[in-house]
């Protein structure tokens, strides 16, 4: 089955603005987590569509590094943001401007 | 012995630092016995040393580890060093002694002693140090005592400017010692003394000049002589001992120190002797016009110290050291009767005024004729000993331009002390304004010093060829000193209304300084001054005006907010990506 290439990085493209502008937008730390979730999953998009057109495996394998890594990061974010939460209840990004203890 | 000596070394620094924090509580006596006893048990624990063998050199702590670089406190104490150290702390007693009367009446006392006692331990630092790094420190000491020592009446701006002029003058020259310095320690050849002196080795070229140009600064010659005349401005006992006796030696005494260095510079011997004579005959002359009795005493300072250069250049080391020794008792001496007159003036050393003051004890009179007498260079006393050995060693060396100048200067010296002791010292004695007895037995001591100083001749291993006492040169030396001498006394003509202006403003030395150095660095500064104003016109201070605002845009970058670092690194990668794909 042949896939067509451009609606796929386009569709990946429009993934990866939406993760984009949800961090740089939305100031709340849990969109923040999913904005990055899904750049990486705009990127993996990517890899898997390149690598069915050229009809190699390295675009698949590399998915799977990137998954791994998106689910450190997952785990790690939403440990911080657990801790976060705890100490400043009222969820603005643009309160974290320090790195010395919170107020 | 070593214990010994570091005690003597630094009881004067103990008592000025007691001075300096508990001074306060204690009574004028208090500090007098204090500054005093800090300086006379040093000079017996020094004099004690004729009957020990003298130490080696030793350390007192590491103090430099940086690379092959090793720098230690180490102390030495041989034949020279021992004979400045009894010089300071002999001559520096007196004077001590004597300042407790002539500052009886002055506000700061304990200032006073404390910076004298400070002085003291500076400089027997640089005369005890073993190598030129710690001879700095005790260089740089003795530089700031006589700053503050100078500017010690703080009401007057002579004195403050006075100090201000001898410490820039001072400091330029210091510049060049260290330069010495870093030269030695950049080829690697840093070590002390002894290693210095006895390696047949390669130097840096400049070396030899760098340390005459560092020397000449502290004994006031020629070039950087202007200082010294100005320093009067300080107490008459400050006079004494920092500028007749101790401090202006230490140049002398650095050459002394280091003079194997100069043996292959032939050049800068040359340039030796020529500075010293210069300075030598020119000061001399300047004396002869000066209206003021502490000025003679320091041009005549200049002269003397430009006579022992001149022996330095002949490499004359015991004969140059004698006429240091000698010449320390002298002028203290003389200093210190001028002072007995000077006291009753609060501090002003007119001759005219003087004149007019009846001396306060007979002893006065006859004193200040024997330092003239002394300095003039009469058999027996003390500089006559040492000025024939300056004249023997230069005639045997056939440096017939320096024993000119030696004898000159000497005519010279007679022709304008035997003026001064006329103009200031010709008047009666009354009774009643008795000088305080401290002040009349250090006169007496100093005194003793010029009469008996020749015995240390007794001491010395001179070499062979200088036993030979009265010959040729004594006896040309003598007549036309004995004919200044009688001049300077009965004269009463003046000389030429120019040239005795042009001998009493030292040659225009000052105002020629002001118009080749200081004006120009002053029109250079106003003129970037001008420049920067126009650069940026508005506001005061535009340059900083801007850096402020610069320092404003530029925490923009990282203010903590993470999305505005989301956004850097997005434009970074978007940049970076176009780059790559064009």
């Amino acid at each position: 089955m042949e896939l067509p290439l451009l609606p796929l990085v386009l569709l990946s493209l429009t993934l990866f603005s939406i993760g984009a502008l949800g961090i740089l937008l939305i100031r709340h730390p849990l969109v923040l987590v999913l904005s990055i979730e899904l750049l990486l999953n705009g990127a993996n998009l990517l890899f898997v569509s390149f690598g069915h057109f050229w009809g190699n495996e390295i675009g698949m394998a590399w998915v799977f590094f990137v998954l791994f890594i998106a689910a450190i990061e997952g785990a790690l974010g939403l440990a911080i943001l657990i801790r976060m939460f705890r100490t400043t209840p009222e969820a603005d990004i643009d309160q974290y401007n320090t790195l010395g203890a919170m107020q | 012995m070593n214990m010994v000596i570091l005690l003597a070394l630094f009881l004067p620094l103990l008592s000025s630092v007691v001075l300096f924090l508990a001074g306060g509580s204690l009574s004028k006596a208090a500090i007098q016995w204090c500054a005093v006893c800090a300086v006379i048990v040093p000079f017996t624990l020094f004099a004690s040393s004729f009957f020990y063998a003298l130490p080696g050199p030793f350390t007192l702590s590491q103090w430099v580890r940086w690379g092959s670089l090793h720098i230690d406190f180490e102390v030495q104490f041989d034949a020279l060093s021992r004979w400045m150290a009894l010089i300071i702390t002999g001559v520096g007693g007196v004077i001590h002694l004597y300042s407790c009367g002539y500052m009886e009446h002055d506000c700061a006392p304990r200032r006073y002693f404390a910076l004298m006692n400070l002085f003291i331990f500076a400089m027997l630092l640089l005369v005890l140090a073993n190598h030129l790094a710690l001879l700095l420190i005790g260089w740089e000491g003795v530089g700031i005592a006589s700053y503050l020592l100078i500017g010690h009446y703080q009401t007057q701006s002579t004195a403050s400017q006075a100090a201000y002029k001898a410490f820039l003058y001072n400091k330029f020259a210091d510049l060049f010692l260290i330069g010495a310095i870093l030269l030695l320690i950049s080829a690697g050849k840093f070590g002390n003394f002894s290693s210095l002196n006895s390696e047949e080795m390669l130097l840096p070229t400049f070396l030899p000049l760098c340390l005459f140009l560092g020397a000449i600064g502290k004994s006031a010659q020629f070039p950087l002589h202007a200082w010294l005349p100005d320093a009067m401005a300080g107490p008459t006992p400050v006079s004494a001992l920092i500028h007749a006796a101790t401090m202006v030696t230490a140049g002398i005494y650095l050459f002394l120190r280091t003079h194997p260095l100069f043996f292959h510079a032939t050049e800068v011997t040359l340039l030796i002797g020529i500075v010293g004579g210069i300075t030598a005959l020119g000061a001399a002359l300047c004396a002869c016009s000066q209206s003021d009795l502490k000025r003679v005493l320091a041009y005549s300072t200049l002269s003397q110290l430009g006579i022992m250069w001149m022996g330095c250049s002949i490499f004359a080391i015991w004969g140059v050291m004698l006429h240091l020794l000698a010449h320390a008792f002298t002028k203290a001496l003389l200093f210190l009767t001028s002072g007995d007159l000077i006291v009753l003036h609060h501090g002003r050393s007119d001759m005219a005024l003087l004149k007019k003051t009846p001396l306060p004890n007979r002893l006065l009179k006859p004193l200040f004729l024997l330092g003239t007498v002394a300095l003039a260079g009469i058999p027996p006393l003390f500089p006559f000993f040492s000025k024939h050995l300056l004249m023997e060693a230069s005639a045997s060396k056939g440096a017939f331009f320096l024993f000119t100048a030696i004898l000159t200067t000497s005519v010279l010296t007679a022709l304008y002390l035997a003026k001064a002791y006329q103009q200031s010292f010709a008047q009666e004695v009354c009774a009643s304004t008795a000088t305080p007895l401290s002040m009349r037995i250090s006169n007496i001591l100093l005194a003793l010093g010029v009469l008996l100083g020749p015995l240390v001749l007794l001491f010395w291993k001179l070499p062979a060829n200088a036993g030979v006492w009265v010959d040729w040169t004594t006896c040309i030396a003598l007549l036309p000193v004995l004919g200044a001498l009688w001049i300077g006394m009965i004269s009463k003509r003046e000389l030429p209304v120019e040239i005795s202006q042009m001998f009493a403003k030292g040659f225009f030395y000052d105002s020629i300084v002001f118009r080749g150095c200081v004006y120009p660095i002053r029109q250079l500064s106003q003129a970037l001054q001008t420049l920067e104003r126009w650069y940026s016109p508005a506001g005061h201070t535009p340059l900083i005006q801007r850096l402020k605002t610069l320092s404003k845009i530029v925490p923009l970058l990282e203010n903590g907010q993470t999305r505005l670092y989301a956004s850097w690194m997005f434009l970074g990668v978007a940049l970076f990506l176009s780059y790559m794909m064009l």
